[in-house]
């Protein structure tokens, strides 16, 4: 293994006893696995709640627009163009949701970065602007107001007309 | 000369609910009916007699359950819904009882609303036609207006210029002066009255005012489902 090889590496060029950190701290690496899953599971189901809210908002617009979806249906509109607006919705409610919720988080970032100082007046935490990170945010958060949309997308381009209209 | 094909054709048309179980209801038994370019036609009929069905399917927005219908002499049994939501786009339009009008939109934005999937229209014959029609129908001033903030009348004037947008052949009428006063009753019936005769426009106008029907080219009464006079 190349930690112990290192260990040895120093040993034998050295004479000092060396001996892999990672091996002699167990429940250090243990602790750290298991924030690393909670982390993910925190993550998942954040996602999980945001796809959630997003599809019962655009399920109580569908229900509340039905007439408007039957009038438009009838004027021509196909069960596509439905499908897109509700979908379009998805993805902007998940894009605008991370846009906002970027900003207040990198606000307060700023924050807590200005008041919460070492005893020297260093930042106890260096902030380091991710752009590649944000990116990959925005577009997950996108996907998933998408993919949350899907359904009550296909139920509004399902709408009945007749039944829309006169309902 | 090819004779024209009649605007809509209806044969045997028969409409049932629930077919097929013990609470099978038909409300339309055994329809004909032929309307040719340019006719102007009252339907009229007590209340639940069948005639918002009758024009349900001849605006292909429901399917009869036995029986041919064919619009500009394209039969529609067989068309899927695709076809179907592209005839009824450019072959027919629609003025309903309540106007139906999105209130969040400006008058100019309902009338552009059914031009939104036209290919043919670009955005800026659009908002030019859409422009048009509402000076056809005398609201230029409120072009702008939210349709939530315009009076009953104004907004099925709004109505009737939005089902005017593509140019239909057919327009159909389910009691646009239903809810209207005595004047923009008259005012709406005199608009779709011009844009018949202007572009030969058919109209299917259902009707409760037998004074309105009496001013139309022929009237033809449904009742328990079966067409009458």
């Amino acid at each position: 293994m190349p930690q112990k090889s290192v260990a040895q590496r120093i040993t034998a060029a050295t004479g000092v006893d060396a001996d892999s950190w990672i091996k002699n701290s167990p429940q250090f690496f243990t602790a750290i696995s298991a924030q690393t899953t909670a982390n993910t599971a925190i993550r998942f189901f954040v996602g999980l709640s945001v796809a959630l809210g997003i599809a019962s908002v655009l399920v109580v617009v569908v229900v509340q627009k039905s007439r408007e979806i039957g009038i438009l249906r009838a004027m021509g509109i196909s069960q596509g163009q439905i499908l897109r607006v509700f979908l379009l919705q998805g993805g902007l409610l998940g894009l605008g949701g991370a846009l906002v919720g970027s900003a207040i988080g990198g606000g307060g970032l700023m924050l807590w970065q200005h008041f919460a100082l070492n005893a020297e007046g260093t930042p106890m935490f260096p902030l380091i602007f991710d752009a590649e990170l944000l990116g990959i945010a925005l577009a997950l958060a996108t996907i998933t107001g998408l993919v949350a949309a899907v359904a009550p997308a296909m139920r509004a381009a399902r709408l009945d007309p007749v039944v829309a209209i006169g309902g | 000369m090819a004779e024209l094909a009649a605007v809509v054709e209806l044969r045997g048309v028969r409409k049932a609910y629930n077919a097929g179980t013990p609470i099978e209801t038909e409300v339309l038994h055994g329809i004909d009916l032929t309307l040719q370019k340019g006719e102007f036609c009252a339907v009229v009929g007590p209340s639940g007699s069948g005639k918002s069905t009758l024009l349900n399917i001849v605006g292909l927005l429901d399917r009869p359950s036995a029986g041919t219908l064919a619009i500009n002499g394209e039969a529609t049994a067989t068309l899927n819904d695709r076809a179907l939501t592209r005839l009824r786009g450019h072959s027919i339009g629609f003025v309903f009882q309540h106007h139906h009008l999105i209130t969040a939109f400006t008058a100019l934005e309902n009338v552009m609303m059914p031009m939104l999937g036209a290919e043919e229209f670009p955005n800026e014959a659009m908002r030019q036609r859409a422009a048009l029609l509402i000076d056809n129908v005398g609201l230029t001033a409120w072009a702008n207006n939210l349709a939530g903030n315009m009076s009953g009348g104004q907004q099925q004037r709004v109505a009737v210029a939005r089902a005017l947008a593509m140019n239909p052949s057919l327009l159909l009428a389910d009691e646009p002066t239903g809810n209207l006063d005595t004047k923009s009753a008259d005012e709406v019936f005199a608009l779709l009255r011009r844009f018949n005769q202007e572009h030969g426009t058919t109209v299917l106008f259902v009707t409760h005012n037998p004074l309105l029907a009496e001013r139309c080219d022929k009237t033809i009464q449904v009742i328990d489902g079966k067409l009458t006079g």
